[in-house]
C-alpha cells in the first residue's frame, strides 16, 4: 500500500481544502466497510493519503426533520437508520433496506453516504432512495450542487468527482398521504451477502386508487433503475385492478432491455418477477386493508 | 506513522501506528491481543469483531488510526481482573458452545454487546446479534443456548 499519511479533519471546509490540494492522491474514508477491503486489494495504488471524515459526525452524522423534508447526514450508519423513529414511521422502506445491508458489524460502521458514493450495483439503500425522490447535496470548495438521485445514477461514470467534492446531505421529502412501501432482497444467505436482486415498491393511494407508484429494481443492472412501464401500468388503477405478476414481468423486461440476455437470467428473471409480485401484493394488501 | 491514544480493555494506550494499519493488526501485532482473530479480512466472517465504544465492529475494516480517542473492548478485557470469567464466557463453556474456538471471541463479544442492551433478548434478537459472525463447527444452536443461559444468569445476578 502506498498510503503515507492519515489525516483527520476538524471541519468540512478543512476536508474540502485538503481534497482540493491532494485531489486524486487523497482517499476519503468514513465507515471504511467498502474502502478497507479495496485498499488491501490494491485498488487504491495511486492514493497517498487517507482523509478520515468520521470526526465530522457532529455535522454530517445527524438525522434532521425540517418541515416536510428529512435530512440524513452521509455519516449516518445503517444501524442508526434502522432505529430512527422518524425514518421508521415515515420512510420504513429505507429502514428495511438498511436492515438488509451486510451484517450487524457492517451496519454499525457502514454509512448511507458510503452506500451512495461507492454505488455498487447491489447498493441496498440506493433502491429505496430512488423510489423516495431523494436529493443529494455535494459540496466543493466555493460551492454546492444538489442532484436528484435519479440524475446522479444516470450520469454514469462521471456522476461524482471523488477528487473534488464531498457528499454532505441526503434530502428526502416526507409523505403527507397514505403511502406504503416494501423493500425485498435476495442474496445467497441472509447476513453479510450482496444482493443478487432487490426490489422496492412504493404506492400512494387516494380513494382506493393508486395516485402515485414507484417501482425500482436493484442489483440486476449496473445500477438500480425505476421501472417506468410498471409505474405507468399501476397509476390510476384501483387496488384490485393491478396484476402483481404484470408488474414483475415489466421489471424483468426492463432488466433484459438494459443488459441483454445473460446466462444467469434463466434463474434471475423468474425470481425477480416473483420478488416483485410479493412486494406489490404486500404493499397493495396493506393499503387495501387501510 | 501517527500517534494515537485510545482506551483498550479499560487501559489508556499511547501508540504509534501506520497510516494504513488496520485495527486488527494493531491489536494482534503491537499489543499481542491475539484473542481477536482474522478470518476473511473483508468483513464477512466476523472473526475479528471487537467492541468500539460498546458496538460490535469488524476490526479488519477499521483503520488503527480511526480508533484514536475511542474505547475498544477485546475478548481479553471481558473477564474480571482476578480471572473470573464473565457470565457470557462461562455460559459458552457450560452450554458446550465452543468447538474449534476461532469464532468464539467474536461470538462472546456480540453476545456481551446484546446483553448490555437487554437481558431479555428474544431468540430472533440473539440470532440477529450473531448473524455477522460465522461458525464452521457448532451449527449455532449451542451458541444461541449459551446466550440464553448467560441472559438467564445475568438476570438473576441483577435482581
Amino acid at each position: 500500500m502506498a498510503i503515507q499519511r492519515f489525516m483527520q479533519v476538524g471541519s468540512l471546509d478543512d476536508a474540502l481544502q485538503e481534497l482540493s490540494v491532494h485531489k486524486e492522491q487523497a482517499l476519503l474514508i468514513a465507515g471504511g466497510t467498502d474502502v478497507m477491503p479495496a485498499l488491501r486489494s490494491g485498488l487504491y495504488a495511486q492514493k497517498q493519503m487517507v482523509i478520515d471524515l468520521s470526526p465530522l459526525a457532529g455535522k454530517l452524522g445527524n438525522i434532521r426533520h425540517e418541515e416536510d423534508m428529512l435530512h440524513i447526514g452521509p455519516l449516518v450508519t445503517h444501524s442508526r437508520i434502522m432505529e430512527d423513529p422518524v425514518i421508521r414511521e415515515f420512510l420504513p422502506i429505507l429502514a428495511q433496506a438498511s436492515a438488509h445491508v451486510g451484517s450487524p458489524q457492517i451496519r454499525n460502521r457502514g454509512t448511507i453516504g458510503g452506500n451512495i458514493i461507492t454505488l455498487a450495483a447491489c447498493a441496498d439503500t440506493v433502491v429505496p432512495l430512488l423510489a423516495l425522490d431523494a436529493q443529494l447535496v455535494f459540496a466543493r470548495v466555493g460551492g454546492v450542487r444538489c442532484v436528484p438521485m435519479a440524475s446522479y445514477l444516470d450520469e454514469g461514470e462521471t456522476r461524482f468527482d471523488a477528487s473534488n467534492e464531498i457528499l454532505t446531505d441526503i434530502m428526502i421529502p416526507l409523505p403527507n398521504s397514505n403511502r406504503q412501501g416494501m423493500f425485498l432482497k435476495i442474496a445467497r444467505r441472509q447476513a453479510a451477502a450482496k444482493s443478487r436482486m432487490s426490489v422496492a415498491v412504493l404506492t400512494t393511494i387516494a380513494g382506493h386508487r393508486i395516485t402515485d407508484a414507484r417501482v425500482v429494481v436493484g442489483a440486476l443492472m449496473p445500477w438500480p433503475r425505476r421501472v417506468g412501464e410498471a409505474e405507468r401500468y399501476m397509476m390510476g388503477k384501483a387496488i384490485g385492478e393491478v396484476d402483481p405478476m404484470k408488474v414483475g414481468a415489466l421489471a424483468a423486461e426492463l432488466a433484459i432491455t438494459v443488459t441483454g440476455q445473460r446466462r444467469s437470467f434463466a434463474y434471475k428473471i423468474p425470481v425477480v418477477q416473483e420478488l416483485m409480485r410479493r412486494a406489490v401484493t404486500r404493499v397493495l394488501g396493506t393499503q387495501g386493508e387501510a | 506513522m501517527m500517534d494515537i491514544r485510545c482506551e483498550i480493555n479499560g487501559r489508556v494506550h499511547d501508540l504509534t501506528v501506520g497510516a494504513s494499519e488496520r485495527l486488527v493488526d494493531m491489536l494482534r501485532d503491537r499489543l499481542g491481543l491475539a484473542g481477536t482473530k482474522e478470518g476473511c479480512g473483508i468483513g464477512e466472517c466476523g472473526a475479528c469483531t471487537v467492541l468500539l465504544d460498546g458496538t460490535p465492529v469488524a476490526s479488519c475494516l477499521v483503520l488503527a488510526a480511526q480508533a484514536d480517542g475511542h474505547r475498544i473492548l477485546t475478548i481479553e478485557g471481558l473477564a474480571a481482573p482476578d480471572g473470573t470469567l464473565h457470565p457470557v464466557q462461562q455460559a459458552f463453556i457450560d452450554a458446550g458452545a465452543i468447538q474449534c474456538g476461532f469464532c468464539t471471541p467474536a461470538m462472546v463479544l456480540c453476545a456481551y454487546a446484546l446483553l448490555s442492551n437487554t437481558l431479555e433478548p428474544s431468540e430472533r434478537e440473539i440470532r440477529t446479534a450473531i448473524s455477522g459472525t460465522l461458525c464452521r463447527c457448532t451449527g449455532y444452536v449451542q451458541i444461541i443456548e449459551a446466550i440464553e443461559l448467560a441472559a438467564q444468569r445475568m438476570r438473576q445476578y441483577s435482581q
